[in-house]
């Protein structure tokens, strides 16, 4: 998009948040001043969510950046249903946030693969949920699994895999049921540096084979992750946390993860994001 | 299910470490040299008379003892009436400890209220018990039984206690992100966790029904091989009494053996754990 129309510019272009239409319509995910608190030791509330509002466009691939205990996490357990919503109007594919809805899959940093199940039986997990019959969930995941290339793994346990394999596994399992929306929470957090990189190729792998578009949130505390996949960073302050900036990645897809590491326009993003993000970090 | 069958999948499993080991430095290897080791040491005492040999027997003497006893019908007649207490023991004590179990570990209340009783229960030496056993039920079965029953339940009710109070969050978080029901949370994410601890207990279990039983027999009674022992006991006939307690050890190795057996089949994922 901003590459066709400026292939020349190599500077991220901030947006300013509060200029998007509010509860614009045709938004896979729209959230209006959610606030949130927990309980805490003192007594009075914590507040960690401190009126956020976003938009995210259908098939759109967006990071939430921020220093620890921003809030991040719980913005998207929010979304997902998986934390009871306090303020604020979200909607979510059209229905408020709702825990186990079939077009919406997740991913953890760790990867929770049953034991006692192979890896494509892990991946059909999934699938047997929503009601697949076994014959077919079986031969979907063996696909799937084929595409993060571990067609050699099909009948590993999780014993057997590196700590990389297990999270492509984990990502197949939520992949494999074609979801329309995505919802990632520090999916590579587990992994040294090579291998992280390794596997965000493989996401990226993924994402590509699918046969919809597919919307993805991922939160994480890795700025080159967010902009070495993102569209869109929604860079969020420290505690509670708020939206601060948005910025816009232009690097045209498909994109190598491997290879972006070295590019020059890569490095410049992160060092012109990054100099945001070290003021929330540093002011503890 | 013979012995010979039992040594070599421990083989295979040495084999399969990849790091060949001389052959006699293998784990069988040692486990022999340990056990001829305290047989010649007792053979050595008695023959030297270190220790008397009427009261402590030698390994020789037990050797003929077991080829005198074996073959009666009076003994196979004892190990009969004591493997069917100890089974019917082992059966209504797990059905018991794992119904109360399961009572316990789904009710927190329940549980809290409940386990300082269980506790002091437990800590009541049971084998006291057993003349009242005896004046209730009388002097066949029925006391063994109760006996196993006692010390079953107990093992059981711990054993799914420790089972369910260890939920795995990542795996129930991965639950409810998929839109499991409670049911399936059971059934597909809780149940197979809890397999290899209960699986564990069951072993326990059964050794624990034949010390009830066993103990009992001592006590009260003229039937089994616990009585069979005492009888052998009394008329100071050492070589006897430890024919008869070999045989009941090979009856609960074998009987362990075969529940490790289908432990292995059924936990095949479980020897990849642990890392």
């Amino acid at each position: 998009m901003s590459l066709e129309l400026e292939p020349a510019r190599t500077e991220n272009r901030k947006m300013d948040t509060q200029t998007v239409e509010p509860g614009a319509s045709g938004a896979a995910i729209s959230v209006r001043n959610l606030f949130h608190a927990f309980p805490h030791a003192s007594g009075a509330p914590m507040r960690v969510v401190n009126d956020v509002s976003f938009d995210i466009a259908p098939g759109q691939f967006v990071s939430i950046v921020g220093p620890s205990g921003c809030g991040k996490t719980t913005a998207l357990n929010v979304i997902s249903g998986l934390e009871q919503q306090q303020s604020g109007t979200i909607s979510v594919l059209g229905k408020p946030p709702e825990a186990g809805r079939p077009e919406i899959a997740m991913a953890f940093a760790r990867d929770a693969l049953l034991p006692w199940r192979d890896a494509t039986d892990n991946v059909a997990l999934s699938l047997e949920l929503q009601g697949v019959e076994k014959a077919e969930r079986r031969a979907r995941a063996a696909e799937m699994l084929k595409v993060v290339g571990l067609g050699d793994y099909l009948h590993a346990y999780r014993g057997q895999l590196s700590q990389g394999m297990r999270q492509r596994v984990a990502l197949a399992r939520a992949l494999v049921t074609r979801p329309q929306l995505l919802l990632l929470d520090e999916p590579f957090a587990a992994l040294d540096s090579q291998t992280r990189v390794l596997v965000q190729g493989e996401l990226l792998r993924m994402l590509d084979a699918q046969e919809g578009p597919v919307t993805t949130v991922m939160v994480t505390h890795d700025l080159a992750e967010a902009i070495a996949l993102s569209d869109v960073i929604l860079l969020m302050s420290r505690r509670p946390g708020t939206i601060r900036e948005t910025y816009r990645i232009d690097i045209p897809r498909p994109r190598d993860a491997v290879a972006l590491r070295g590019n020059s326009h890569f490095n410049e993003l992160h060092e012109n994001i990054w100099q945001t993000l070290a003021e929330e970090v540093r002011e503890v | 299910m013979s012995i010979s069958t039992a040594t070599p999948t421990k083989q295979l499993s040495a084999k399969s470490f990849g790091n060949s080991l001389p052959r006699w430095k293998s784990p069988l290897a040692i486990r022999i040299l340990i056990i001829a080791l305290i047989l010649a040491a007792w053979e050595l005492s008695a023959n030297n008379g270190w220790v008397d040999p009427l009261f402590a027997s030698r390994p020789t003497d037990v050797v003929q003892a077991l080829g005198n006893i074996l073959p009666t019908s009076q003994l196979w007649a004892d190990a009969g009436y004591t493997l069917t207490e100890v089974a019917i023991g082992y059966v209504i004590g797990i059905t018991l400890g794992v119904l109360i179990g399961v009572i316990l570990g789904s009710s927190r209340i329940l549980r809290e209220a409940c386990q300082p009783i269980l506790n002091a229960l437990n800590s009541v030496p049971r084998i006291a018990l057993v003349p009242l056993f005896v004046a209730w039920l009388g002097l066949g079965m029925g006391p063994r039984i109760l006996m196993a029953v006692t010390v079953v339940v107990f093992v059981m009710v711990t054993t799914v206690l420790t089972a369910m109070s260890q939920p795995d969050r990542d795996s129930m978080l991965l639950a409810r992100s998929l839109g499991a029901s409670r049911r399936e949370q059971l059934v597909k994410f809780e149940l197979p966790r809890a397999v290899p601890v209960v699986i564990s207990g069951l072993e326990l279990a059964l050794i624990y029904s034949f010390l009830g039983v066993i103990a009992a027999e001592i006590v009260s009674g003229s039937n089994g091989l616990g009585s069979r022992m005492t009888y052998y006991a009394n008329l100071f006939q050492a070589d006897n009494f430890f024919a008869v307690l070999v045989v009941l050890t090979a009856f609960t190795t074998l009987l362990t053996a075969a529940i490790r057996r289908i432990e292995k089949r059924l936990l095949h994922w479980h020897k990849f754990e642990d890392r």
